[in-house]
């Protein structure tokens, strides 16, 4: 078997369960006697060139659009090829009508555009099916109040040869019978959608093109190329998307792309309840441990959120430099900051609700309703509905916000129900003209709030009166009986990550002994106990089928302090188990793998006494 | 219906099918949960207008046919560019990868080909995965084999421009 197709069989997997359903699902699907309907929805129309319309006919008024600097790199040259397309005979109906209505996107559609550092949002309004009418807001500057943005509309009709533009100006309401009288303005686009089609001075020169641009990638784009700017010697292009609409536009020098689109109007639907919003997003909805790996020095962090009262919310952040508190306090549309302080020995403020009603704000952390384009404190936000991966997993509908400098670009994620679940810091390299990832922060598990005491370099220690665990992989009652070792977490597959815990029977207490490092993904897979202060535990990697063990360590449980037993063990050796042979002394096992690819190993036995 | 497919036929060939349209599917979408409700339309579309299977090519043939042209239609479609999104962020492998062999990973190659802009990675799949021959790609997608080769001369060049030297060394004795 060729290489590629090795490796293409070994990414895909086994498919059997996946072929099980499938099966199951036809059957099904044909026993109900049920046409399974195309899930492709061609109701969704494509927004066209309404910037043509600024461009060409607006120019002289919207001069800073124009003037921003680029900030395009080459990267955003699309694939442009011409493709050999059957040509688009006319319907006898409709003519060419069919086609050119999927230049808009469907009623209540709001897209935002980015062009240099201005945000433009163009919502479309289908007012009949010959009608659709674009309102425009344009920021010109990033920090301006949404008072301070130019408003404007287009109407454009289209007819079964071509869509026309019929208005420019001031938004105004419209009766089908004044829309009729209208003449055209200028011609925007023309049937038939193939190469080489001519509007005006403007010809198609490609579709079923592919276009990356940061919103995503397009694979059935459209473009048109033509017409001049006054600044500039290049030709602009209009590249739109079949369902979409106009995703980019302009020169690579004064250019505007597609930086996010809703199509139902998600956001406005919560229009209704800003308090709630805000809530949802900035903080887990239950007082909460969320643990983070990454940050500095690679030390992860935590973040402790502890809901005082509806609207006061107090979280202690500590990242290995230092720990902070800050209470926030979340009214009608806004979260504000009204304490912030560092802690030095874990004491937080214990303050009553009517004294932090009195606190003044510090900061403005968050406005609702969100724009793209807002500006709090120096963040701008830059995405109302972005996702983005963590450890704990992939978040949808995120808020990103972003401070920018010259050297230095900073990101935050903000999740639906967790918070802030990523921060991500670059540094700009002159030499390759990007920012490159420098230190990123992100979410790897969250539980609920235990108290933690100082641990080791393995793990971080939690002391609980109370503590309720389900599955139990291992359990080990100390040789006097005044101590039982738990280990909870993998149950059944023998894959996943173990929480180590202790449980005092004389006194009822637990300590929780949880890996520190979540994105090494190691996980206490073995333990023994040597008397009832000390045990021995394997810890090891937590997945896959080649690791056989792991590590071994002395944990003493009194003063939760970790030995490793042998120094110098290389990666290829792991400890698989250790077992007391009842006279003080220790008998395990160590796999040592052989070659280079981990396929071929053997077991060695050892002895340990517990004087070692 | 149609009384001509056999009921147990009609499982049987689903049955020595699906693993495979299952793979291809994958390939072009790199989505699971579309990559299964494709290859079920192909086979409810099959069972449906089993009269039109001419038996001119092979059922295998037949049925890939129809299941990349259902995955094209998808890729053009609006519900692929909300996914596109997705795939570009969740690349990240979590938890299955073994570490300790993590440094000797050798399934580089695929990622790359995974990545590739799909004209590329058509031909690649029907060259190497599905290993047909040069004329039996251009059938398959309605080119000219002097374009399919001009393909898989550029799909090399750009896995060459992703792959590190020594996994390129082994594309080249393919």
């Amino acid at each position: 078997m060729n290489e590629i197709k090795k490796q293409l069989m070994a990414k895909i997997g086994d498919t059997s369960e996946q072929k099980t359903r499938v099966i199951k699902r036809v059957n099904n699907a044909l026993d109900s006697k049920s046409q399974k309907e195309k899930k492709f929805a061609w109701g969704y129309y494509v927004t066209f060139a309404s910037f043509i319309g600024i461009f060409v006919v607006g120019l002289l008024l919207i001069p800073k659009l124009m003037n921003e600097q680029a900030s395009q790199n080459e990267d955003n040259l699309p694939v442009v090829e011409p493709v050999d397309d059957p040509i688009q005979e006319p319907t006898e109906e409709n003519g060419y009508y069919d086609d050119l209505i999927k230049f808009f996107p469907p009623n209540g559609t709001v897209a935002t555009f980015k062009s240099g550092n201005s945000y433009t949002t163009v919502e479309t309004n289908w007012l009949s099916d010959r009608y659709v009418q674009e309102t425009i807001y344009v920021k010109d500057c990033v920090s301006c109040s949404s008072s301070s943005t130019r408003t404007f509309s287009n109407v454009f009709r289209i007819t079964n040869e071509e869509i026309q533009q019929i208005y420019y100006g001031d938004p105004l309401e419209w009766t089908i019978q004044k829309l009729d009288q209208r003449p055209s303005l200028g011609v925007q686009l023309t049937g038939p959608i193939e190469v080489g089609t001519e509007i005006g001075i403007q010809k198609i020169v490609a579709i079923d093109a592919e276009l990356s641009i940061d919103y995503g990638t397009f694979s059935n784009v459209v473009v048109v190329e033509g017409g001049a700017y006054p600044t500039t010697q290049e030709i602009p292009r209009t590249y739109y998307v079949p369902n979409y609409g106009v995703v980019k536009g302009g020169t690579e020098e004064f250019g505007y792309e597609l930086v996010s689109i809703s199509f139902d109007n998600e956001v406005t639907d919560k229009e209704n309840d800003y308090n709630s919003l805000l809530k949802s997003y900035f903080f887990p909805p239950e007082d909460m441990d969320q643990f983070f790996i990454g940050g500095f020095e690679n030390g992860g962090a935590k973040v402790q959120t502890r809901w005082l009262s509806g609207q006061f919310v107090q979280q202690i952040s500590y990242n290995g430099g230092g720990t902070i508190e800050r209470i926030y306090k979340i009214t009608e549309n806004q979260i504000v900051e009204i304490y912030e302080n560092m802690i030095e020995d874990n004491q937080p403020s214990d303050l009553t609700i009517s004294e932090l009603e009195q606190l003044p704000t510090l900061e403005i952390v968050m406005k609702a309703p969100f724009t793209i384009g807002d500006v709090f404190e120096g963040w701008t936000l830059v995405d109302t509905n972005g996702q983005v991966s963590t450890m704990y997993g992939v978040f949808e509908d995120v808020l990103i916000v972003e401070s920018k400098t010259e050297n230095y670009l900073s990101r935050r994620y903000f999740a639906t129900g967790f918070g802030e679940v990523k921060i991500e810091s670059m540094f700009y390299n002159e030499e390759t003209g990007k920012y490159e990832e420098g230190v990123t922060t992100e979410l790897a598990s969250f539980g609920q709030i235990m108290n933690e005491v100082v641990g080791n370099y393995k793990f971080r220690v939690f002391e609980e009166e109370q503590y309720k665990y389900n599955s139990i992989d291992e359990e080990e009652t100390s040789p006097l009986n005044t101590k039982r070792a738990i280990l909870h977490g993998r149950a059944g597959d023998f894959e996943g990550i173990n929480r180590l815990v202790i449980e005092d029977l004389e006194t009822g207490k637990f300590t929780i002994y949880k890996y520190r490092y979540e994105g090494e993904q190691n996980t206490p897979k073995d333990i023994e106990w040597i008397d009832e202060n000390r045990l021995y535990v394997i810890i090891g990697y937590a997945y896959g089928t080649v690791t056989m063990g792991g590590n071994l360590y002395i944990l003493n449980v009194e003063d939760h302090s970790i030995t490793p037993v042998f120094e110098d063990s290389t990666n290829k050796e792991e400890i698989m188990t250790i077992g007391a042979n009842g006279d003080g002394t220790f008998t395990y096992k160590k796999h040592i793998y052989e070659d280079e690819e981990f396929n071929v190993g053997h077991i060695e036995e050892g002895i340990l006494s517990s004087m070692d | 219906m149609n009384q001509v497919l056999d009921e147990r036929d009609f499982q049987q060939i689903m049955h020595e099918h699906t693993d495979y349209l299952l793979k291809l599917a994958y390939l072009y979408v790199k989505d699971w949960p579309t990559a299964e409700d494709i290859v079920q339309d192909v086979f409810i579309t099959f069972y449906q207008k089993f009269e039109q299977f001419e038996e001119r090519s092979s059922l295998k043939t037949y049925l890939s046919k129809i299941t990349v042209n259902k995955c094209k239609d998808y890729l053009k479609s609006w519900r692929y560019r909300m996914h596109s999104l997705t795939n570009s962020f969740s690349t990240k492998p979590k938890n299955n990868r073994n570490r300790l062999i993590e440094q000797d990973e050798k399934l580089e190659v695929a990622d790359a080909v995974l990545q590739l802009p799909l004209k590329y990675r058509e031909v690649i799949i029907y060259y190497y995965f599905e290993e047909l021959s040069i004329i039996e790609v251009a059938k398959q997608l309605d080119l000219s084999d002097n374009t399919v080769k001009t393909r898989l001369r550029k799909a090399r060049i750009l896995l060459k421009d992703e792959l590190k030297e020594e996994q390129w060394e082994v594309l080249l004795h393919e």
